[in-house]
């Protein structure tokens, strides 16, 4: 990230695990002047905050209760101002196994365990293509 | 000196001796000479005369005795043409001419009759060896062809016995009585007589039948000659015995083949019963896919006779005539084509023909196999993705970890190692959760030392509770118990109270909101100790309430765990002839588990 791009980027983080979130705090726990993280554990709740604030990306876990990522993210896309919004799904969960989510833009995947050079590196990807 | 026609006796002895061991020979056969001596001495015979013809005698049965013997050491050979014909052979051939010889040649030699050796010779031996023919084959009908087993009698052969009796009497009745002449016509009536019971009953009646023909046929020729049964004319008794002999082998033959006729129909009727016993589809094929033969499971599908083109597409949908023309033309044996036909699934073995015009298919039911390996699929989907979960966490954490080594972050290497200790302790369970589920199945802990413990309510709740303390403090939930003393112990052996308890608590925990409720308590109601796991959880419907104690059950896909845990307490539950419920007003409301194990486990343990 270059000094000139210093706008901190919003990102929604949907996991239902908190040791994960746990996690994903230590592994942004770099990238401060990056990124600003927000954490739901119930994508209901997400998908209300998503549709107010304007995230610039979304991490987005699959295996979820009572509604699944998936159902979240067909959601998120019905709504105005979210269809746009980048999409990062990272599940247990092979690709292949989410072939339905592939065909839609602006969405990209990582399969868990994921490394903290993993996740910056598409999380930048996703950023760049958009931008 | 006079002679008989049939030598009756001679049979006797013969029988007599196959039914018996070797070693019991010697005591039948000085039972015959004393009978056979005391006989003929009280007849007028002189002792060493009658004494030879003892050995005569005696020598002929031991023989043909021994050679039967050794050649069917099992059972008499009657019942088929070529033990008939070796029955036959033996008698006739080989033991009834060594007796022959050497009674005639006491006869002509030592008596002094006045006919030629030869003459006396055939007469000894043709009635000996009819004696034998008369005889054998009756006796050994009545003993079921075994020679150690009697015929076991039933019913209606009884009546018929007691018929055959009666006219054996009557014939023998109009055989001696000087006084009686019969109609001529008898023994054509007779000889219809024997026809019918060869139909009937097969070779033993045809035994009993050819006794009273011979018997008519001497009768008869007593009439026409107007002399005595025991005829002293040795002509005479030479034509008799050759009229008797043609009619003897005329009607054992026949009735062998009848025998062996109806056995051979009898046969066929059960291989096509055998067939269309089958529950499963069983047929036959032509080149041109016609149908050739079928079974009954194969009507069952078509739910008629009519057969035409479409039909067949009924009872092997998709393209089976490719495969079948490959057997055909190819000749080799194709298996494990797979068929769904009315809901349930077949695996056809197609097999070619005896000649290479048709195929013959034989199916086996695997609906239930089919089930078992979606079962079976499904379980090992669901392990692995209940542990692909804390397995990524885990190498996550441990990867951090890593990191924060070399950042020299102290904190975090504290964090991480903790949610990779938590997520391995996640993994752990689920795995012995597993392990259990497959031991229940598998032994169903039938041992009855199992069941021979006891262990504390009070304490298995208050460990279950402790192990799922962090999540409860998490969540703020509030926790009450209520276990009565006299309501505490339990005929259940601990680590499978420990399951019951922990997998309850462990899912009211989970569904539990944040600031929620969990009450537990444990209560004698009439003859159960009843324990109660009450929460102020999110509950569930009607259906789902029903599914609950399923294998694999899972109120929702995305669930963690592996859906076995309230399967395994049904099972436990059943196995201590307990009972098990799952209480809910409805989504939302909260539900109860309510365990019930009997109270006189309790009380036949304690006294």
């Amino acid at each position: 990230m270059s000094e000139t791009n210093a706008k901190l980027k919003k990102i929604l983080i949907v996991e239902d695990e908190q040791d994960m979130h746990a996690m994903y705090r230590m592994m942004f726990a770099q990238y401060k002047g990056e990124y600003e993280i927000d954490y739901e554990e119930k994508a209901q709740a997400a998908l209300d905050r998503a549709k107010v604030e304007n995230y610039d990306l979304i991490i987005l876990d699959i295996n979820m209760s009572p509604m699944p990522g998936d159902f979240f993210f067909f959601f998120l896309r019905l709504e105005e101002n979210t269809k746009e919004t980048p999409v990062l799904v990272v599940s247990v969960l092979s690709h292949t196994s989410l072939e339905e989510m592939k065909a839609i833009n602006h969405i990209d995947f990582l399969q868990k365990p994921i490394t903290e050079e993993q996740l910056i590196e598409k999380i930048r990807n996703l950023l760049v293509r958009l931008s | 000196m006079s002679f008989v026609s049939f030598w009756l006796p001679g049979g006797l002895y013969l029988s007599t001796l196959l039914i018996n061991q070797r070693r019991h020979w010697l005591w039948f056969v000085l039972a015959a000479f004393i009978a056979n001596i005391s006989f003929d001495v009280y007849n007028g015979q002189k002792l060493q005369i009658s004494l030879l013809f003892c050995c005569a005698n005696s020598i002929e049965a031991l023989v043909g005795a021994s050679i039967l013997k050794h050649k069917f050491p099992q059972k008499f050979p009657i019942f088929t043409l070529k033990g008939l014909v070796s029955f036959i052979g033996v008698s006739a051939v080989l033991s009834t001419p060594i007796g022959a010889i050497l009674g005639s040649a006491v006869i002509t030699f030592s008596l002094g009759v006045n006919s030629p050796y030869l003459q006396t010779f055939m007469l000894w031996w043709s009635s000996d060896f009819l004696g034998i023919l008369l005889f054998v084959p009756l006796f050994f009908s009545l003993l079921d062809m075994n020679y150690q087993k009697l015929a076991t009698l039933k019913s209606p052969r009884i009546f018929e016995f007691i018929i055959l009796g009666f006219s054996l009497c009557i014939a023998a009745m109009y055989v001696f009585q000087e006084n009686i002449y019969g109609p001529d016509s008898l023994g054509y009536v007779m000889f219809v007589f024997v026809v019918w019971a060869a139909l009937r009953f097969g070779v033993w009646c045809v035994a009993v039948c050819n006794i009273l023909i011979a018997m008519i046929l001497v009768r008869l020729y007593v009439v026409f000659a107007n002399t005595a049964p025991l005829i002293k004319n040795i002509h005479e008794v030479s034509y008799i015995q050759l009229f008797i002999t043609f009619m003897i082998f005329m009607d054992l033959f026949l009735a062998v083949s009848f025998f062996e006729r109806n056995k051979a129909e009898k046969k066929i009727i059960e291989l096509a019963k055998f067939c269309d016993e089958n529950p499963n589809p069983v047929l036959s094929l032509n080149r041109s896919g016609e149908l050739i033969n079928k079974n009954k499971s194969v009507d069952a599908i078509l739910k008629n006779n009519d057969f035409t083109e479409k039909d067949i597409l009924k009872i092997l949908p998709g393209d089976i005539m490719g495969t079948v023309l490959e057997v055909i033309n190819e000749g080799k044996i194709i298996e494990g084509v797979e068929v769904s036909v009315d809901g349930k699934v077949y695996s056809y073995t197609i097999s070619p023909g005896s000649d290479d015009q048709y195929v013959n298919l034989y199916s086996a039911d695997i609906t239930e196999r089919k089930k078992l390996e979606k079962v079976k699929d499904s379980l090992v989907r669901d392990i692995s993705h209940s542990l692909k979960t804390p397995i990524a966490m885990t190498e996550m954490a441990v990867n951090i970890g890593a990191n924060a080594v070399e950042r020299k972050d102290f904190d975090a290497i504290k964090e991480a190692q903790s949610i990779a200790g938590k997520n391995i302790e996640r993994v752990r369970k689920d795995v012995a959760k597993i392990l259990e589920a497959f031991s229940l199945d598998v032994s169903m802990l039938d041992n009855k030392q199992q069941h021979q413990q006891q262990s504390s309510i009070k304490t298995v709740v208050k460990n279950s509770i402790e192990i799922n303390n962090a999540l409860i403090k998490s969540k703020a939930i509030e926790v009450k118990q209520q276990i009565l003393s006299q309501a505490d112990i339990v005929a259940v052996e601990e680590r499978y109270l420990v399951s019951v308890i922990g997998n309850i608590i462990d899912n009211a925990v989970k569904f539990t909101d944040d600031n929620g409720n969990i009450k537990i308590t444990s209560t004698i109601k009439d003859e159960w100790i009843q324990i109660e796991v009450k929460d102020s959880g999110c509950g569930l419907s009607d259906v789902e309430k029903e599914q609950v104690f399923d294998k694999f059950y899972k109120s929702n896909e995305t669930m963690e765990g592996t859906g076995l845990g309230l399967w395994i307490c049904k099972e436990i539950v059943r196995l201590y002839k307990g009972e098990i419920e799952f209480l809910s007003q409805g989504e939302g409301k909260g539900s109860a588990v309510i365990v019930k194990f009997p109270i006189t486990l309790k009380k036949e343990r304690l006294s």
